[in-house]
């Protein structure tokens, strides 16, 4: 039960972060490889103004905010001008890459390359019945079905959130009914960056971080999106907490080293059998090829 | 030899068709007793709910020059694709008889031979058959020379194996030689000798898609899928294409199966032995003259009448011819003195990436491109047949795709750098023809997307929890229909292809188009006789 | 004098990574982030080889190509199937995979290359035996330089016969565009399959001519920073041709160098570079897409 419940929990810190994938990827095609290096950037920034005296929630909330920006920065300096050029989706991809490097680069070249952690206080675990949950535990908790739960709601409830939703779907159709595709573009790398920084932010406070988490959270992060089928933005969620179940089951049952290899083993089954997840049926020859 | 079925055949057609009888007889061809190459039985394909392809079974004969036609969407490029191996059928048997071998594939598959990595209906199973095609788009390889468009396509090259060529250098160095002398003898042949080392675009679309018939005869076809060789070609090109084509069948005796729509049909039912008619998914196989009389017997478009009452009892008209078989047919009420231009293009051209799409080169090598204006009260409709462009210009005036040259201007103010939603803001509305309706959203929520009122569209409300996509071609039609906002300018993309022509067609259809100041319809052109 | 020789080989080694790289990138059109990960299993199968089975130079050197070309299948297949985005991510999985083997299949216990034992973990495997080719031993900097631009003359030859035989045209039309080629009933599986096998085996005989010059090979040659730097080296230097691939290995083993006479430590200039790397990575896209000296862009 408690193995369960861990790995529910560190699922769902990993939905937040495929959903941040998914939520620029879906509406813009692009692969946001940069997303990874915000992902290590974000608690460096935390924890320096920890460091120089400033209290929890302006750190973390300037951390958030960074992520944001940056985030944003992608879009408007980046993004946008290739896809005015018409650029290739392998385009998109490499100038992402360039990103990612700056940032992780500026991240070592400025705090170095060891381990840093963000709690100062180790605290007792609390008792819930037949499990236990320590504090960040119950803050990655907290956090995530909050973050998630809103994020919904607006997806398919709020007026904004439906011309997200279609642009995700047939962006051209949208920008014929009148609506500004570019505002909405911005809008979902700013909830890219939100969901990514809060995602890291949760599990550095558990864990701790280090420069080169960022890449290495992407990748469980697409397996997680493809696991859940990519085409949707409920792939995220399902893919997230089936995967965090598996690695923490992994870990328990063989060894916390073999952990990766159970992950990518699951990715081949997946890909494998159901290339596009398990939401959705197979695609065809000619589809695949264009 | 003619058997006594032909003959009964020969003599039913002489009496509708006394030359096509007599050039059958002389040639002494074999209708009935010509053995099958490739058969299709039971097919059946749906995309979503839609179906295009219901219990189609097709039966292609050795030597068999057939022409494959039906509406724009009917499913004859889908047709072409499941019969080459580039869709798989939802259901149905495909039997390819090639060289003695017999091969079967039934669909769907079951699960434990869809692991089979190796054994599916591919396109490079097919082209081992000897079955080969040309696209739609043509497709050369881009960054490769006409030479080498053809080189590539000659089967069992040893220097395709790496080994080979590091091993045995001397032996594929040979070989390639001998290639390229027989490619190059082609390109002669095409008409493109001295051409081997130019890229394909910078050729004529007539020339691009000769060399891609040759590239598909080089890799061994003995049988042909064309999909349209004949659009967006001029008057030239589409003869030097047929003669190519009509040599591959009478000199080579290739199996051809040509995929034409309705402009260029005439020319290839001079050469087809047999005519299959995709209609409502349904295929019926005809015979050449049959089709003729049936194009004969065709009234004057239906909808020519509608169009002038729409524009009122004294409606005029004026037409403009825009190059390649285009059209613009302008009406409007009787003419008032300084009519104002809603709409200006000017010299316009757009590519599609390499591939000059809208304009023309003139003589001394600049590109010229279209102009045209329409005036408020106009009522216009924009004839083109299928590979004109018309696509193009649609997505180039919106601004999904950008004007390479020319100036745009709407109320006289210049609109080519805005982009497509400050486009629709200053009065531009669009229904589009595919494509225009969001997959996952139900009809409630496309609803509250476009802030329209539930009053304005009660008739809908039966559909409200549906999914768009669920819905048939027609509803989906009326839905986007009453989507489209009162613009100043409104431009309907083939309204009629989901729609019937019925009375309530053409009412709701006059309803919506008296909303704008001025209307634009784009339509195929459906007869030559027009 | 030994410096240059040094800087010699590191452009050597750099430069037959990067033209097996070219194969990939620029001839399949498909980027790959695990190309690290046959370079170490290059140089760590040729470790093993000499240091277990007391093998030659020669023959271990074949053994290290061959079974990287068996692995290097682990490409190959999805490549059948997935592409652009899709074969980036499963290149990431085999490269952290590789990397997590390399790193965990270790017991200090026992002795390197047993089977509990297999790669020493991130120790690493010291002592890898110098080239001994039929009695000669490659024990100097200059001998060592020699060899490996001799087989860097003989990895360009190689690949040049290819690259203008009928094989490389299949390869660029298989690029342009594949269905086509298919259509055509060219064999593209098989195809695909002796692209990564030659590419793969070729950057194991770098990662040989590295360990053997070094003698020590370490989990972090397979890391993604590497694999990243070798993309990086020819996206900027450019694609599709021979001069780009050499112009970016060049670059980057030179660029350190000079970022070390503006007195940086020699630690943080691998950092610098990598920075350097991105920021040129980000812009060439947007100005120069075929890099300084290629001529394949990706547009």
């Amino acid at each position: 039960m408690q193995i369960l419940v861990n790995g529910i929990i560190d699922g769902l810190a990993l939905s937040m972060f495929a959903l941040a994938f998914t939520a620029v990827y879906l509406p813009t095609r692009v692969f946001f490889i940069a997303l990874a290096g915000v992902y290590s950037l974000v608690p460096y920034v935390a924890w320096q103004l920890r460091i120089l005296g400033f209290p929890w929630m302006f750190a973390a909330g300037t951390a958030v905010a960074t992520g944001v920006l940056i985030c944003i920065a992608c879009e408007l300096a980046n993004h946008k001008m290739l896809e005015r050029k018409r650029a290739s989706p392998g385009a998109h991809l490499i100038s992402s890459l360039g990103i990612f490097i700056i940032l992780v680069q500026l991240v070592v070249i400025i705090w170095g390359n060891e381990s840093k952690t963000l709690r100062t206080v180790i605290q007792p675990p609390l008792k819930f019945g037949a499990f236990n949950l320590t504090q960040p535990q119950l803050l990655a908790a907290g956090l995530s079905v909050v973050v998630l739960s809103t994020f919904y709601l607006w997806l398919r409830r709020s007026n904004i959130g439906l011309r997200f939703y279609a642009l995700a779907d047939n962006p051209t159709q949208l920008a014929l009914y009148g609506y500004n595709t570019s505002h909405l573009r911005v809008l979902g790398f700013a909830l890219s960056g939100l969901l990514s920084s809060f995602s890291s932010l949760v599990v550095a406070y558990d864990l701790g971080f280090d420069p080169h988490r960022g890449l290495h959270a992407l990748l469980l992060a697409l397996v997680a999106m493809i696991i859940g089928g990519s085409h949707s933005f409920w792939a995220p969620l399902i893919g997230g907490i089936l995967l965090g179940v598996v690695r923490v089951e992994a870990a328990w049952y063989l060894s916390a080293r073999w952990q990766d290899m159970v992950t990518f083993l699951l990715l081949v089954v997946v890909m494998l059998f159901r290339p596009t997840g398990l939401l959705r049926k197979r695609t065809t020859l000619e589809a695949e090829s264009t | 030899m003619n058997t006594a079925l032909d003959d009964a055949k020969i003599a039913k057609m002489s009496a509708t068709d006394p030359l096509a009888a007599l050039s059958c007889r002389e040639e002494g061809i074999q209708i009935a007793t010509q053995h099958s190459v490739l058969q299709g039985r039971n097919l059946q394909k749906s995309f979503g709910n839609h179906c295009v392809l219901d219990d189609v079974t097709v039966d292609l004969r050795q030597g068999e020059v057939v022409l494959l036609r039906g509406e724009n969407g009917s499913g004859k490029t889908t047709l072409l694709n499941i019969l080459t191996g580039n869709i798989e059928p939802d259901q149905g048997t495909i039997r390819v008889i090639a060289s003695g071998t017999e091969e079967y594939f039934r669909f769907p598959r079951p699960w434990w031979q869809d692991l089979n990595a190796f054994d599916h209906f591919t396109p490079e199973r097919v082209a081992s058959e000897a079955i080969g095609r040309t696209w739609q788009d043509v497709r050369l390889f881009q960054t490769q020379t006409l030479l080498d468009n053809l080189a590539v396509a000659t089967p069992d090259q040893p220097g395709e194996n790496p080994l080979a060529v590091l091993l045995s250098n001397s032996r594929t160095r040979a070989a390639e030689r001998n290639n390229r002398g027989t490619a190059s003898a082609v390109l002669s042949q095409l008409g493109l000798a001295g051409r081997e080392d130019s890229s394909a675009d910078r050729i004529s679309l007539g020339q691009t898609k000769r060399v891609a018939i040759g590239r598909a005869i080089r890799a061994g076809a003995r049988i042909l899928f064309l999909d349209e060789p004949l659009a967006g070609v001029d008057g030239k090109g589409i003869l030097t294409i047929m003669e190519l084509l009509t040599s591959l069948a009478r000199d080579e005796q290739v199996t051809l199966v040509i995929v034409e729509h309705a402009l260029n049909i005439p020319r290839v039912l001079d050469l087809a032995d047999t005519v299959w008619t995709l209609s409502n998914s349904h295929l019926i196989v005809e015979q050449p003259s049959e089709v003729r009389n049936q194009l004969r017997g065709l009234a004057a478009d239906g909808l020519m009448p509608w169009l002038k009452s729409m524009a009122g009892p004294n409606a005029n008209y004026e037409e403009q011819d825009l190059g390649n078989g285009a059209r613009l047919t302008r009406f409007h009420a009787q003419s008032i003195k300084n009519q104002k231009a809603l709409l200006e293009l000017r010299d316009v051209v757009v590519r599609r990436g390499n591939r000059l799409v809208i304009g023309c080169p003139d003589f001394a090598g600049d590109i010229k491109g279209i102009s045209f204006k329409i005036y408020e009260g106009d009522l216009a409709v924009f004839h083109a047949p299928n590979g004109w462009g018309k696509t193009t210009l649609l997505e180039a005036l919106l601004g999904i795709i950008p004007m390479e040259q020319g100036e745009l201007l709407f109320d006289n103010m210049p609109i080519k750098h805005l982009s497509v939603w400050e486009r629709v803001r200053r009065g531009i509305a669009i229904l589009q023809a595919r494509d225009n309706f969001f997959r996952n959203l139900t009809v409630k929520e496309t609803l509250r997307l476009c802030n329209q009122t539930s009053s304005d569209t009660s008739w809908l409300s039966n559909l409200f929890d549906r999914q768009v996509a669920s819905l048939s071609g027609g509803e989906r039609q009326r839905v986007a229909m009453s989507l489209l906002k009162p613009a100043r300018l409104g431009i309907y993309d083939e309204p009629f292809s989901a729609l019937d022509l019925s009375r309530e067609t053409t009412e709701a259809l006059d309803c919506y188009v008296r909303r704008h100041e001025a209307t634009i319809i784009f339509l195929p052109i459906l007869d030559e006789n027009e | 004098m030994t410096y240059v020789l040094h800087l010699a080989i590191y452009i050597a080694i750099y430069s037959i990574l990067a033209l097996s790289l070219n194969l990939i990138v620029g001839y399949c059109g498909l980027l790959t982030m695990a190309h690290a990960s046959y370079f170490a299993i290059g140089g760590y199968t040729y470790a093993l080889l000499t240091l277990t089975l007391g093998w030659g130079f020669l023959p271990s050197t074949a053994g290290a190509m061959l079974v990287a070309a068996i692995l290097s299948l682990a490409l190959s297949l999805p490549a059948w199937r997935f592409r652009g985005d899709s074969f980036v991510l499963i290149s990431l999985a085999i490269q952290a995979l590789v990397f997590s083997i390399l790193s965990n299949w270790y017991d200090a216990k026992f002795p390197i290359a047993t089977w509990r034992n297999l790669a020493n973990g991130p120790s690493g495997i010291p002592n890898i035996p110098k080239p001994d080719i039929i009695g000669i031993r490659f024990d100097t900097v200059s001998s060592m330089a020699i060899l490996s631009l001799a087989l860097l003359a003989i990895c360009g030859v190689t690949l040049g016969l290819l690259k203008i035989s009928p094989f490389g045209r299949l390869l660029k039309c298989m690029r342009d565009d594949e269905l086509a080629t298919r259509g055509l009933g060219k064999n593209v599986r098989l195809t695909k399959v002796y692209a990564f096998g030659i590419s793969c085996s070729i950057a194991a005989l770098a990662g040989v001519i590295y360990s053997s010059y070094t003698s020590y090979i370490d989990p972090s040659s397979a890391s993604l920073d590497h694999s990243i730097l070798m993309v990086s080296m020819v996206l900027i230097g450019g694609v599709g041709n021979f001069r780009g691939p050499i112009v970016g290995a060049i670059v980057l083993v030179l660029m350190p160098e000079i970022l070390r006479f503006g007195n940086l430590p020699y630690a943080t200039a691998a950092n610098v570079r990598l920075l350097v790397y991105g920021v040129l990575i980000a812009l060439m896209v947007h100005l120069r897409p075929q890099g300084l000296m290629g001529e394949y862009r990706f547009r």
